[in-house]
């Protein structure tokens, strides 16, 4: 019989997975780590590529949460656990939608900014501390479109429409 | 006839059929291909072949360099992607997955295309491959409650793990073929949830075929064996999580 620690105090033969206790750049260390395992597989899979880019946004969302007050040098808040939580929610929708942001990164406004880029088109999500969320589309050619939106998931599934199909024009 | 899973965990399900290498000068006719599958696959990407190197020694340098080695073209809800390249063709569907009679008839409609393109070029390897997101909705597991292909532990060694990647490599001597079964743990979802991502990558290289007809009917063997694999992979108790087969 094999042991459990006191997280699964219950006595069954197997392993167990603790799925709750996984610091996210150390999980991000083993994806890495697995794909370097099998890169040729690795490229020739969308989902697998999807997959990797969504677990890097994720893995830089968790380190933003270690980011102080003046973390920018112009006395910038750092994102909440309102923005952090918006920002993990679009990301689980985006991993959804097959669309990978190309970066995120801490707003100076106080929240998180995700990014993409297709071409010369550019697209942002940005969740604010203040539980706001704005979407921009932009291009060098047109006139930036910015929209409103709540933190629901249709409303930021039909944003991440509106941006694919930017991207894709 | 075939059965599907009403909530299949298929994240991607892919047909791949590698050609001899075309050289780089056919890009421009892989390209052009775009013209005939525009209104399927509206968007079109450049694929490329990225390589890096690190030299160490007295002094330490880096190169990288990207070459172009094809095309994606995806249809407009990015879900399915039509891959040609000068090495090769592959069609993928991402979730959510209708049926393989679906998946093989498109990719069989687009292979034509591509092979109209590339002409008589010899096939050298093809597979069939099938990623699984198992989302299991409990905090903790046991995964020889829902697997039955898992890593085994020395009782020696703790018992509790927070991440895991297991690859076999199983010969299929039958066919001259290869399973490689990528088995890890993923982010899961939602928060009390694990997922298990069950990549089943069926294939066989070096084929002699003497048509097309041959490259299709290898497929279904693929398929046939990739289905067996996968039912032998699990237990009931995961197969509850699939809700009921339905029959196509």
């Amino acid at each position: 019989m094999l042991v459990a620690n006191e997280f699964v105090a219950r006595p069954v033969v197997g392993f167990y997975c603790v799925g709750k206790h996984v610091d996210e750049a150390e999980h991000s260390a083993l994806r890495a780590w697995s794909i370097a395992c099998s890169r040729r597989q690795v490229s020739m899979s969308v989902f697998m590529q999807i997959k990797d880019s969504i677990d890097e946004a994720r893995n830089r969302l968790g380190q933003t949460a270690r980011l102080i007050h003046g973390w920018d040098t112009y006395g910038g808040d750092p994102p909440n656990e309102m923005a952090r939580t918006i920002a993990a929610n679009v990301l689980t929708l985006l991993e959804a939608e097959a669309l990978p942001p190309a970066r995120l990164l801490p707003s100076a406004e106080g929240g998180i900014a995700i990014s993409f880029v297709e071409g010369a088109r550019r697209a942002e999500i940005e969740t604010y501390n203040t539980g706001e969320v704005i979407a921009a589309i932009y291009s060098a050619d047109d006139e930036p479109l910015v929209w409103e939106l709540d933190d629901s998931a249709g409303a930021i599934t039909s944003s991440i429409e509106q941006i694919r199909v930017h991207l894709a024009a | 006839m075939g059965f599907r899973y009403a909530n299949a965990p298929i994240t991607e399900a892919l047909i791949d059929i590698r050609v001899e290498p075309l050289p780089s000068s056919r890009l421009e006719d892989l390209k052009a291909i775009h013209d005939s599958v525009k209104d399927q696959c509206p968007e079109k990407r450049e694929r490329f072949n990225v390589q890096g190197e690190i030299h160490v020694g007295p002094e330490v340098s880096a190169s990288a360099q990207r070459t172009l080695i094809g095309f994606d073209f995806k249809t407009s809800d990015g879900k399915q992607i039509f891959q040609a390249r000068l090495d090769g063709f592959t069609f993928s569907r991402l979730k959510p997955y209708g049926n393989w009679v679906e998946l093989r008839d498109q990719a069989r409609s687009l292979w034509s295309i591509y092979r109209a393109v590339i002409g008589g070029q010899k096939v050298i390897r093809v597979a069939v491959r099938y990623i699984n997101q198992i989302d299991i909705p409990v905090p903790s597991l046991d995964y020889k409650d829902y697997f039955l292909t898992t890593p085994e532990i020395s009782p020696a060694l703790p018992q509790v793990l927070s991440g895991f990647f297991m690859q076999l490599q199983l010969p299929q001597p039958d066919f001259n073929g290869m399973l490689i079964l990528n088995q890890t743990a993923a982010t899961p979802p939602v928060p009390n949830t694990n997922s298990v991502i069950l990549d089943l990558d069926v294939f066989k290289e070096a084929p002699e075929f003497a048509s097309d007809e041959q490259v299709w009917e290898m497929l279904e063997v693929l398929r046939e064996r990739k289905n067996k694999y996968f039912e032998g992979c699990i237990t009931d108790k995961t197969r509850a999580l699939f809700g009921e087969r339905i029959t196509y």
